[in-house]
């Protein structure tokens, strides 16, 4: 019975991982095929002739220099990865000292906690734009600060929940026992509170990342050229008025997938320490 | 260790500074399609303008429309000039600079050699007005064109055969009856001698696709002589799904015999509901099919096929059967809010220039849009059919609607196309007035 088990357990297991893992499996061979292989019945699994073409901008036929030649993604490359380590960055910062007001003085009561959170669940669309209009009379609009700040606006509540739930599993009685050596509020914080929050800094600023990293609709709202677009617009110009380039659209997913499967990697023994952090009361 | 935080926030508040947009320069937005030419254009024109700097920015073809919407109503002037689609003229128009009227109010900008009257008559309309407004000169010309393949239809052996069979000769098929009976012939469940497995590649997906795919079945009957007399002559801004004045054509015996004609012709074709663009270039570009309607681009990825060498040999290009292709194409536009006007007018001239026009077709094969360009000895050097098919199809081409409401309407009349070629549905004009129904109440709004 115990074997059964296991092997319905392993099945399963298959089965989730290939459905999780096929689509980056084919994006990483389409990457390397032919033009001719990218529509091919039955399908071809394996690049029958492997080509760097997708990336240099020599496969698809007309496609040339601006659209499918992977030298010029560098600029969206740039622009994604400063606005979303600053996201992660001032979203942390702003999230840790706003969870541990809440969490140590009850600064506005439950239903300041709920607001906070009900921040998250607005359609992004409702905000877009508004500050379209916002950030176009501040001359903002095409900056990293346009992204920055309107990414913020999602991903700050997010992280204030989740670190919240950290500093009320950190007991009270560090900061009192801090306070009797002199400490500060500031100190205690600092000095007590935050390094035991590591973890889910770590955790908060993982998810603020891979959310700004991935974020579509601001970017196309408040970016209009390369000096400020992110990765997920850039990709869009494989999208044209007669075909999807699937090769070069496919290098370019790959090249835009790597950063942040590595800094989530990199992050992983802390954002799972993180995240189960306080799930279960000792 | 306070000071080093210091430095480190002022190297960050710096960076973020410096990342500031660079102002002054030309914002191009640009279909992906035009994105490459526009390109080379603009190096070009700043090799001889070196106090003017372009930057062109490609936004994929579903987000560009309304990107450029959302500009022109909040007046922000995020981009200076940009190619539209000839569909969103109507909607886009508010917004684009009059260039009859800039052009009077700035006489030393406009080029003595633009030669307006070289564009194509039909071209130069749908590329560049609305109304009575000009908001853009030609950039892309296109229309459907029938590809074919050359070597088969020249084919002795073929020849005879098909004369046995039909009684007539093998040729390419001038309207879509005749268009049947090769497709048949070239299809192997129907005649199992057939060099190819199926006649024709067809795309009828539930995609915008069918909304244009079907405009080349109903053109024909729309700009019949019987049509005109039924419908009146084709405005060009409501284009021929429309009547004369302004009521759907297409809920009439005329539609359905259009609706007709596509489902007599699937059966000869591979997976005409699930194809689109890419599976239809695939199917002929690997020789699975004789004929296939389709646009002008996929001729740079066909060229490089090995299945189609030598290409001048294996591949012929005609008008559409029933001489109404659907058009598509781009005009290209100045911003109204733009505060760099004079340059983007002097780069849109050069853009649409003869030289310009010459460079788009020769090297990224965007269609011209001038007569000079289509009878350049160069140009028919290497391609010699523009001469016999390209403004034939340009000037009988039937259009889509240009007015606003357009992406309404495609919408409405997409799901239920989609629904009669699957047979959910009658292909009968009660079907169809239902849909001309919901058109007219969309309309009124």
């Amino acid at each position: 019975m115990r074997w059964l088990w296991k092997i319905a357990r392993a099945v399963l297991v298959i089965i989730t991982l290939f459905f999780f893992l096929f689509p980056v499996y084919w994006l990483a061979t389409t990457a390397f095929k032919r033009s001719e292989d990218w529509f091919t019945w039955p399908p071809s699994f394996f690049p029958r002739y492997w080509t760097v073409g997708n990336f240099l901008g020599l496969e698809g036929g007309f496609f040339g220099s601006v659209t499918t030649a992977i030298s010029t993604i560098t600029p969206y490359l740039r622009n994604s990865t400063i606005v979303a380590l600053f996201v992660a960055l001032i979203s942390t910062v702003v999230a840790a000292l706003a969870a541990y007001a809440i969490s140590r003085f009850k600064i506005g009561g439950m239903g300041f906690v709920s607001w906070i959170i009900s921040i998250r669940m607005l359609p992004p669309i409702a905000a877009a734009l508004p500050l379209y209009v916002i950030f176009s009379k501040l001359h903002l609009v095409n900056t990293w600060w346009a992204l920055i700040l309107s990414h913020l606006v999602f991903t700050t509540p997010f992280s204030t929940w989740v670190l919240i739930t950290f500093f009320n599993e950190i007991p009270r009685e560090l900061d009192e026992a801090a306070y009797v050596d002199g400490a500060g509020i500031w100190q205690s914080f600092t000095r007590v509170s935050l390094p035991l929050a590591a973890p889910g800094l770590a955790a908060v600023a993982t998810l603020s990342f891979i959310q700004s990293w991935g974020e579509f609709l601001m970017a196309l709202v408040l970016t209009t050229s390369k000096d400020a677009q992110t990765l997920p617009i850039y990709l869009g110009r494989f999208i044209t008025g007669w075909r999807i380039a699937w090769g070069p659209l496919a290098a370019a997913g790959l090249i835009t997938m790597i950063p942040v499967i590595v800094f989530s990697l990199l992050m992983q023994r802390y954002l799972i320490r993180g995240l189960t952090f306080g799930a279960v009361k000792g | 260790m306070s000071k080093k935080w210091l430095v480190l926030a002022l190297i960050a508040l710096m960076t973020l500074v410096a990342g500031s947009a660079f102002a002054g320069e030309l914002t191009v937005w640009s279909s992906p399609d035009n994105a490459d030419a526009l390109y080379e254009l603009a190096q070009n024109f700043m090799a001889q303008h070196p106090e003017v700097r372009i930057e062109i920015t490609p936004l994929s073809w579903e987000v560009l429309y309304p990107r450029i919407l959302q500009d022109i109503t909040s007046k922000t002037g995020a981009f200076d000039v940009t190619t539209w689609d000839l569909m969103t003229a109507g909607a886009i128009a508010p917004g684009f600079v009059d260039l009859e009227a800039f052009a009077q109010a700035n006489p030393d900008l406009v080029d003595p050699n633009f030669d307006d009257d070289d564009f194509i008559p039909t071209a130069r309309y749908v590329y560049g007005y609305w109304q009575d407004k000009r908001i853009g000169y030609p950039f892309y010309g296109a229309t459907m064109f029938f590809f074919y393949r050359k070597d088969l239809f020249e084919n002795e052996t073929l020849k005879a055969k098909f004369q046995a069979e039909y009684g007539k000769e093998l040729r390419v098929p001038q309207t879509w009856e005749e268009a049947k009976d090769i497709a048949k012939f070239f299809t192997k469940k129907f005649n199992p001698d057939s060099p190819t497995e199926y006649g024709i590649a067809l795309m009828f997906p539930r995609t915008h696709t069918l909304f244009y795919m079907y405009l080349n079945f109903f053109g024909p009957y729309r700009r019949s002589e019987e049509g005109i007399a039924k419908f009146g002559e084709v405005d060009l801004d409501w284009g021929d799904y429309f009547t004369a004045d302004h009521k759907p054509a297409f809920n009439s015996e005329e539609g359905v015999k259009a609706l007709q004609d596509m489902i007599e012709l699937m059966q000869y074709a591979p997976d005409p509901l699930g194809s689109d663009y890419g599976e239809t270039l695939e199917a002929f570009a690997k020789g699975r099919v004789a004929m296939v309607p389709q646009w002008t681009a996929c001729l740079a990825s066909w060229k490089e096929s090995p299945e189609l060498q030598p290409f001048e040999e294996k591949v012929g290009v005609a008008v559409m059967p029933g001489g109404a292709p659907v058009s598509g194409g781009w005009g290209i536009g100045i911003n109204e809010a733009s505060d760099n006007k004079k340059e983007a007018f002097q780069f849109i001239q050069y853009a649409t220039s003869k030289e310009g026009d010459k460079i788009q077709w020769l090297k990224y094969r965007i269609g011209p849009t001038r007569k000079s360009v289509v009878y350049d000895p160069e140009v028919l050097a290497d391609s010699p059919w523009l001469k016999d098919a390209y403004i034939q199809s340009l000037e009988g081409a039937s259009h889509r609607p240009r007015i606003p409401e357009e992406p309404r309407l495609e919408d409405i009349l997409v799901g239920t196309l989609s629904e009669i070629l699957l047979g959910q549905q009658p292909a009968s004009i009660d079907t169809l007035n239902m849909v001309a129904e919901d058109w007219i109440k969309t309309l009124s709004k």
